[in-house]
């Protein structure tokens, strides 16, 4: 249990996935604009998340290592992603409208999210078992959820804020996003990998 | 013309044709790529081990680490190095909880259970701050250290800080104190398996120890006979 | 529309990372030196040129409602290569560029040219995109790379530059100092070209 607990905190505070690993930085920058797209967006990462890291571990533990296709594991990473928020997609629609109407507009942008990927490949690296690729899955999304909402928070208020002319946008957003993983900082050596 | 059958023609047209192209490439590659990591342990080797004349990466010997032991992987492969035919060292990768994560370092041991030198084979540490372990300036002090000439707490090698005798790095402790506790998981594991390491060419275990109870047993009649 | 002009365009006028900002996690990632921006910025160079090229080529037998499945495949395959050479050839390289080799298929520059260029556009035209955008990316890595390393370790392509008094400044090596550094280098950016825009 006090294992699991490690992973979770360590994927969402200490190697937060967005400010420590730079991951998923492009919808970070592009729907952080207002707080409730944002959390819109976390929660459709963190549901897409959590079940591409059980699919991604089934497919490599149960076809790519048995039939010796390592090399194919790129290729099939990103179709089971890209597969998954189709399918994703399809069943909401089907069986929770209200849900569906809620994620569905981030649920494509999500394929072509790095953070996604970039899990999958962790996974393997650190070689977890289902349980754990779970729960890495969880609090990666929530690692990232948590990145997005501090900066819609912080967005909302810059719009009053009398930005410099050449660092207005994306600029001062690396900048802020910049600070915030300063503080991010703080949090390394909390737990003990 | 655009029949769900045609869609499913190209995109099966399109993984099969990336299948194949992969699967060519990866058998021409397979090769230099295996080559590669070969050439990478055995450039940790050649900085952990005492000298040798032998291949030490073709020469390894796989032990089973006891439960309670820690710092290294359970299947331990270790790399002998030899000088003619007699083992002058062993060098076998072990691990310690830095700051950013594990510090994976090649950890070689002579015969004396001396560490005869080390390297950094993966970290993630703070570049600037904690990375200098890699540094042989840092690294350097680990070699002729062993459990019974270095100040040890709760029975590990330790930095100054800790009481034990290591120098830690300018502005970072966490990563100089996993790689005491890396080395000294190495030594701690060559003082259990020495023997049984060293006792490598006669394949069996068994047939190592019964020679040693004698040896042991025939002493003291020599000293009676003098 | 001619091929100097689409392999000039993605220098400065179209630049990936510094006018489209497209492709930022690799750029924030592994930009603490200058030589690791010029290998990951190759890296992607031929991912793209060789994806521009194989795309172009089938651009008229792909039906439009798979395409994007097709051109995932097809830069997906490009990557695993590029993966597998850099394992065998330059396995320093590769250990420091590490996970983020596999992520060029999720970059955007990527799959962006693929489905805006090379879909549309006959074979040398999409050549000169790739590789037009590839360097440009690179050069904008390079550039990344070099204030990290001269600020965060005073050294530029592993040679010192300053002398031993100089005191370098880690947060540059560390994630804030990307974030910082690269939000900086935008804003100089727009500052200098302002007069082109308006």
């Amino acid at each position: 249990m006090g294992e699991f607990f490690i992973i979770l905190i360590s994927a969402v505070l200490v190697n937060n996935f967005v400010l420590a690993r730079f991951l998923g930085i492009c919808p970070f920058l592009g729907v952080s604009k207002k707080t409730d797209t944002a959390l819109g967006m976390g929660m459709a990462v963190i549901f897409v998340m959590t079940l591409a890291s059980i699919f991604t571990n089934l497919i490599h533990n149960l076809v790519l290592i048995p039939y010796h296709l390592e090399f194919l594991q790129i290729v099939t990473f990103i179709l089971v992603i890209a597969s998954l928020v189709q399918l994703v997609e399809t069943v909401l629609r089907k069986l929770s409208p209200a849900l569906y109407h809620a994620l569905g507009i981030y649920l494509p942008l999500i394929t072509t999210n790095c953070a996604i990927l970039g899990l999958a490949l962790l996974n393997v690296i650190k070689q977890y078992d289902l349980t754990r690729c779970i729960v890495f899955g969880l609090g990666a999304g929530l690692g990232f959820t948590l990145a997005l909402l501090i900066m819609s928070g912080i967005r909302e208020r810059l719009q009053f804020a009398d930005v410099p002319k050449p660092l207005r946008g994306v600029p001062i957003t690396l900048i802020v996003a910049g600070l915030l993983s300063m503080a991010f900082m703080g949090f390394s050596g909390l737990v003990k990998m | 013309m655009h029949s769900t059958a045609r869609l499913v023609f190209a995109l099966t047209i399109t993984c099969l044709g990336s299948a194949l192209a992969l699967a060519a490439i990866h058998g021409l590659t397979e090769a230099p790529i295996q080559e590669q990591k070969r050439l990478a342990t055995m450039r940790a080797v050649q900085e952990a081990l005492p000298p040798f004349d032998n291949d030490p990466v073709a020469d390894t010997l796989q032990i089973i680490l006891e439960e309670d032991e820690v710092g290294a992987e359970k299947m331990l492969t270790v790399y002998l190095g030899r000088q003619g035919n007699t083992i002058t060292g062993v060098a076998f990768p072990v691990f310690g909880e830095g700051y950013g994560g594990l510090i994976h370092i090649m950890v070689g041991i002579n015969l004396k259970g001396e560490m005869s030198g080390i390297k950094v084979l993966e970290h993630l540490e703070t570049p600037g701050l904690g990375a200098k372990i890699e540094e042989s300036s840092f690294t350097d002090q680990f070699k002729n250290r062993s459990l019974e000439n270095s100040t040890l707490v709760n029975g590990n090698l330790a930095v100054k800080k800790d009481g034990g005798d290591l120098d830690a790095l300018t502005g970072a402790t966490i990563s100089p104190r996993g790689m005491a506790m890396a080395a000294s998981a190495g030594l701690k594991i060559f003082q259990r398996h020495g023997t049984q390491i060293l006792g490598a060419p006669q394949e069996q275990d068994t047939t190592m120890t019964i020679p040693e109870v004698g040896a042991l047993e025939e002493e003291p009649q020599k000293a009676t006979e003098d | 529309m001619s091929v100097a002009t689409e392999f000039t365009k993605g220098f400065i006028r179209e630049n990936p990372l510094f006018r489209l900002v497209l492709g930022m996690c690799p750029a924030l990632a592994v930009t603490t030196m200058a030589i690791n921006g010029v290998a990951m910025g190759l890296a992607a160079t031929a991912v793209l040129v060789g994806s521009n090229l194989v795309i172009s080529i089938l651009r008229r037998f792909i039906p439009s409602q798979v395409r994007i499945p097709v051109f995932i495949v097809v830069i997906a395959s490009f990557v695993t290569i590029i993966d597998m050479v850099m394992a065998g050839y330059f396995y320093e390289l590769h250990k420091v560029l590490g996970l983020f080799i596999p992520l060029i298929v999720v970059n955007c520059i990527i799959l962006g040219r693929a489905e805006a260029f090379a879909s549309r556009n006959p074979i040398l035209l999409s050549l000169a995109d790739g590789l037009g955008m590839g360097l440009g990316f690179t050069l904008a890595l390079v550039i990344l790379g070099s204030v990290r390393e001269i600020l965060g370790s005073g050294t530029i392509f592993g040679v010192s530059i300053f002398a031993s008094g100089f005191e370098p400044a880690v947060i540059m090596l560390l994630p804030p100092g990307a974030f910082l550094a690269l939000g900086l280098l935008l804003g100089l950016m727009n500052k200098l070209t302002k007069a082109e825009e308006t």
